[in-house]
């Protein structure tokens, strides 16, 4: 959003002396985007700003999920937006479960599902959508040209909408790529129980300060469906100590020691 | 608090049914929306009254004609008896097609008293109305006492100034015409005006809100504006001259339309929304004419467009050589009562972009590509919501009711994330790799241990159920019994097994 008119004339300071830093600031205003960065924002849901350098969606990026529950992070990641009263299209994807995104907290009565025939009508409905909405989730199934790809992105840029691809090869070229590495289940057992939530632990990799490599463990869903920060494990000497019957090596030590 | 206005106000009896050219006598109902608006006084003969439905109102006279209603054509037709009250004042408000209202006090004084203006006033009009209908005529303190004196009139009926509240007292409080309010009113024993004006304010104010405080002021007879209109301001109003001369009503409709936007951009501006617009046009001949339309719940652009083009409609002298100047004031404006609008036009303008684009996508795509969910019951994830065409809905402020009907056998929360929009055909077998079965009595043959999808195959690690439903039986019978099962790979799935066949149909990814 910067005005190029603008920047080639950089305004030298009369006296070095008196405003060396006074020039600095000057120039900091010519060169200055009209809008910064973080004013093309989108919010995200509390437990997942730890994943986003500044705690926010960047307008214009491209945001992919992999791994296991990368459908729920998708939704996790929407449902930011959504809450806060942006519009979400969903394009290709006939078996998103929409209940699922209403828990993670995705406003149904602003949501468009669009089903398309194949990539080409994906792209095309992608691209009109792109600036009308401010969050389109693409469905794994569909997997654009390299054409079609490049077009929706420079699109994105200029019209700031956030594109979401859970899973499938969404990856490429992808400004943010949320990998869920671990995940594991809880609530369920043999013969009893249900599936409450499930912890996982999500790895970010991108481009610029989303290169970091942070990881964050989240209950993705949690026990009512939205996502919540996970706890750190919690190690309880009372439980942990105790040797378990089946470790037949402990009893020796415990006699030992 | 702003002091009421001596008005005139002038009914024509039936004007629905007469514009579309009836006569009186004949049994004829007008209806919108399938219910009764007017009838003729041979149709309520007969017991046809409005609010009945359409299909009764047919009933109970076989040979009533029944009318869709045309407001555009009431509107057009109701032009030139408007035109009738010129001779009388300038400037004449009209409230709805049939109706209209002006400031009394003027007139009354050049006349020579409220009785002689308003039988002058009849007289004029039923020159115009040449038998067609009849007129009525209430002068009071104020447009709806004016009205309600004009309802019971026959066919003058003043008001004496200071004596609305006596006047308003003994009538039916249902006559305030808010039928929410005043089914409540009448169910708590207050069944005139008066007693609802004699109830403490701030219990009105706080058990119906300033919709009820405002009725019950205008019961009272005290005051009859809310008290956020203000007057009139200059800036208010725009106007445009027209070269050369507009003789197509098209063509002026189509510059109403963008003054009228122009209009509303100013007034959102301020915060305000306008409930009387003053469609002022001059012709080439120099002639100049000011209309004033009233509506409460706010003139949008499209309103204030459609009125223009009903008053040039229903000229009938013609448009004397061509429009050259028109105008809109918006001679009275109240504050919106909507929400509070966010940064860049907020939420409004979002919803306005969702639907072009929803528009766009379906000329594109087809109307069954773009849906919107709803919710509505159901038991399975997938019949919990059911996607509609976006084109049958208006998404602007869409607000949707959750079902919250209890649904025993449901699944609790968290929902699958993926359904299979077509299940897949599964095995689940117990350990020693016989079919799992359930029994007559709901509960399972063995415990699942393998779960086996086309090639695919993954140990169980855990599982709950089996929960059996039973739906339908009085029509399609459906027996189902589903399972969650996790595998050693951390799949968590919901398997349901029916007709003796096991199906993986949703997904927790």
């Amino acid at each position: 959003m910067s005005e190029p008119e603008n920047t080639p004339e950089i305004a030298v300071p009369e006296e070095p002396s008196r405003s060396g830093r006074e020039g600095l600031r000057l120039l900091g205003e010519r060169v200055k985007p009209l809008a910064s960065a973080h004013e093309r924002t989108l919010p995200v849901l509390a437990p997942l700003q730890g994943l986003f350098a500044g705690g926010a969606l960047q307008r214009g990026w491209v945001v992919a999920t992999g791994g296991d529950g990368a459908t729920s992070l998708a939704l996790a990641v929407a449902a930011g937006p959504s809450t806060a009263g942006s519009w979400t299209a969903v394009v290709g994807d006939p078996g998103l479960g929409l209940v699922a995104a209403a828990e993670a907290g995705v406003a149904l009565e602003r949501l468009l599902v669009v089903s398309v025939s194949g990539p080409r009508a994906a792209a095309e409905a992608t691209a009109a959508l792109v600036g009308s909405v401010d969050v389109v989730l693409v469905g794994p199934g569909i997997s654009f040209g390299a054409t079609d790809h490049r077009r929706l992105v420079a699109r994105l840029r200029e019209r700031g909408s956030v594109l979401i691809r859970p899973g499938g090869d969404g990856s490429r070229g992808a400004d943010v790529f949320l990998q869920i590495v671990s995940s594991r289940w809880c609530g369920l057992g043999d013969g009893w129980g249900l599936l409450r939530s499930r912890r996982v632990s999500v790895r970010v990799q991108g481009r610029g300060a989303a290169s970091l490599g942070r990881s964050v463990d989240l209950l993705l869903p949690g026990p009512d469906g939205s996502p919540v920060l996970a706890e750190p494990p919690v190690v309880d000497p009372a439980v942990r100590l105790p040797p378990a019957q089946g470790y037949p090596d402990a009893g020796k030590s415990a006699v030992v020691a | 608090m702003i002091a009421a206005v001596r008005t005139l106000v002038v009914c024509c009896d039936h004007w629905p049914v007469v514009a579309l050219g009836h006569s009186c006598d004949d049994p004829v109902a007008v209806v919108a929306s399938n219910r009764v608006v007017a009838a003729t006084p041979a149709a309520r003969s007969h017991g046809v009254v409005p609010g009945l439905r359409a299909r009764t109102a047919a009933a109970r006279f076989t040979d009533l004609v029944v009318r869709e209603r045309n407001l555009a054509l009431e509107a057009r037709a109701f032009e030139p008896v408007v035109a009738a009250l010129d001779d009388v004042t300038p400037q004449v408000e009209v409230s709805r097609p049939g109706t209209c209202a002006f400031a009394a006090r003027g007139p009354s004084r050049y006349f020579g008293g409220d009785r002689i203006l308003a039988n002058r006033v009849v007289e004029q009009m039923s020159q115009v109305l040449a038998g067609r209908t009849g007129v009525r005529v209430g002068v009071a303190d104020g447009p709806f006492t004016a009205a309600v004196a004009a309802e019971l009139a026959d066919p003058v009926h003043i008001v004496e100034p200071d004596g609305s509240a006596a006047f308003l007292a003994p009538l039916d409080v249902r006559m305030l015409g808010c039928p929410e309010l005043t089914d409540v009113l009448v169910r708590l024993g207050i069944g005139t005006m008066g007693a609802f004006a004699d109830l403490p304010a701030p219990d009105v104010l706080g058990r119906f809100g300033t919709e009820g405080r405002h009725a019950q002021l205008l019961a009272a007879g005290t005051d009859e504006r809310p008290l956020e209109i203000r007057s009139h301001r200059a800036d208010w109003s725009v106007s445009t001259e027209i070269d050369p001369p507009a003789d197509r009503l098209d063509r002026v409709a189509f510059c109403a339309r963008a003054l009228a936007e122009q209009l509303h951009r100013r007034l959102d501006g301020a915060g305000v929304s306008c409930v009387r617009v003053a469609i002022e046009t001059e012709s080439a001949d120099g002639e100049t004419s000011v209309r004033l339309w009233r509506h409460e719940g706010g003139l949008s652009a499209a309103d204030i467009a459609d009125r223009v083009r009903w008053l040039l409609d229903g000229r009938t002298g013609g448009t004397g050589g061509g429009i050259v100047r028109l105008a809109l004031t918006a001679d009275e404006v109240t504050s919106v009562q909507g929400r509070q609008l966010g940064f860049w036009g907020g939420e409004a303008e979002a919803d306005e972009r969702a639907v072009r684009v929803a528009a766009r996508l379906c000329s594109r795509l087809g109307v069954a590509a773009v849906r919107v969910p709803t919710w509505c019951g159901g038991r399975h994830p997938d019949e919990r919501i059911s996607l509609v065409p976006a084109a049958e809905v208006d998404l602007r402020d869409r607000r949707l009711a959750g079902d919250d009907r209890p649904w025993p056998g449901s699944l609790p929360a968290p929902s699958p994330a993926r359904l299979a929009p077509v299940p897949w055909s599964a095995e689940v077998c117990d350990a020693a790799g016989a079919p799992v079965q359930i029994t007559g009595r709901g509960s399972l043959s063995a415990p699942p241990a393998r779960l086996v999808i086309g090639g695919w195959s993954s140990r169980v690690v855990a599982w709950a159920g089996p929960w059996p439903t039973e739906e339908r039986w009085w029509d399609l019978r459906r027996r189902r019994a589903r399972l969650q099962l996790l595998t050693g790979d951390d799949l968590a799935c919901l398997a349901t097994l029916e007709g003796g066949q096991w199906r993986v149909t949703a997904v927790w990814d």
